[in-house]
């Protein structure tokens, strides 16, 4: 039958002598400059990994850019089939011609001729 | 910097990390590289293992802190790492012990310490006592189970509360309580032949 009171002590002196074990344990000398350089080389190469990706990255960036620029609304786009460009850069002032598709050439030019000729009369 | 080593908890540290403070990871490393290495120690036993896994960690860390959610502590969170890391050593040096055979065996058992205290002053009889003492600890140690061993270092060696100790190796509480029953008796058991002669004098 075991003391209750001998097993607490028995465990308190346990514990005491287990945290002295842990006291002494200290790191081998330069412990902390190693440990200080790993790490200052993974910094360094997270960093050169970065900086290596601008350049591959930089075109498809340089693309993305000008394809956003290029589908923005409001942009000039002179190639537009069937809308002609009036000199007020408003989209009130964007003028459309129905049935371009159907218009022979003669017929679009006189189109065009008549909404010059109003916009100037304006 | 703006923040102090001293003052500064965790949780700031790590919020001035992810904000890009570099230095900031600098204290974090400073704060727990020897608690870690202590704790790596215990578990392994080696100190070129207990090196090593802390600089994994320290790794981990860097690498993984800005992914950080919050679900526990940043203490809680770096002990399972260094936990985990001790175990897959260990799983690893058994599997290799297994595969190399040793014909000389390296379970040597510790004979009864037969120090004389002739010729000794005070202060050089007690390094000796705790020399050895450390010695019979820290063998009686690395025979525990690795399970009941993480349990009474976090417990009796770090003093942490049954609740965190549940957090960090995921196992209830009741579970937690009697591993640690458990883990007593059998490092008790192991150090009784020691009893009167040396330990509890």
């Amino acid at each position: 039958m075991i003391d209750l009171n001998d097993y607490h002590k028995e465990l308190k002196k346990q514990k005491w002598m287990l945290r002295k074990w842990a006291e002494n344990i200290m790191p081998p000398l330069g412990f902390e400059a190693r440990l200080r350089t790993r790490l200052e080389n993974i910094h360094r190469s997270f960093w050169s990994e970065v900086s290596s990706l601008i350049p591959k990255l930089a075109p498809v960036a340089l693309g993305l850019i000008l394809l956003l620029i290029a589908i923005s609304p409001g942009h000039e786009n002179t190639n537009h089939p069937s809308s002609t460009f009036n000199s007020d850069d408003s989209l009130d002032n964007w003028v459309w011609l129905e049935n371009i598709d159907q218009m022979s050439d003669e017929m679009l030019l006189v189109q065009t001729w008549d909404l010059i000729a109003s916009s100037e009369g304006r | 910097m703006g923040y102090n080593f001293h003052t500064s908890t965790d949780e700031e540290l790590v919020k001035k990390f992810i904000d890009g403070h570099i230095d900031a990871f600098t204290l974090i490393v400073q704060r727990y590289q020897h608690r870690l290495y202590k704790l790596a120690y215990m578990m392994l036993g080696d100190e070129q293992d207990a090196e090593d896994v802390v600089q994994d960690v320290m790794v981990t860390v860097y690498q993984k802190l800005t992914s950080f959610k919050w679900r526990s502590s940043f203490f809680t969170w770096i002990y399972q790492i260094t936990l985990n890391r001790c175990r897959d050593r260990l799983r690893r040096k058994k599997w290799m012990a297994f595969l190399i055979y040793h014909p000389n065996g390296a379970d040597s058992e510790i004979e009864h310490a037969n120090i004389t205290r002739s010729n000794m002053d005070n202060a050089t009889w007690d390094a000796v006592h705790q020399a050895e003492l450390n010695r019979i600890i820290e063998k009686y140690m690395q025979e525990l189970n690795p399970n009941y061993r993480q349990i009474i270092i976090l417990r009796d060696i770090e003093g942490l509360t049954y609740q965190e100790i549940s957090k960090i190796t995921g196992l209830t509480i009741s579970a937690v309580k009697s591993k640690l029953f458990r883990a007593r008796n059998q490092l008790r058991q192991k150090l009784m032949p020691f009893k009167e002669e040396f330990l509890y004098d």
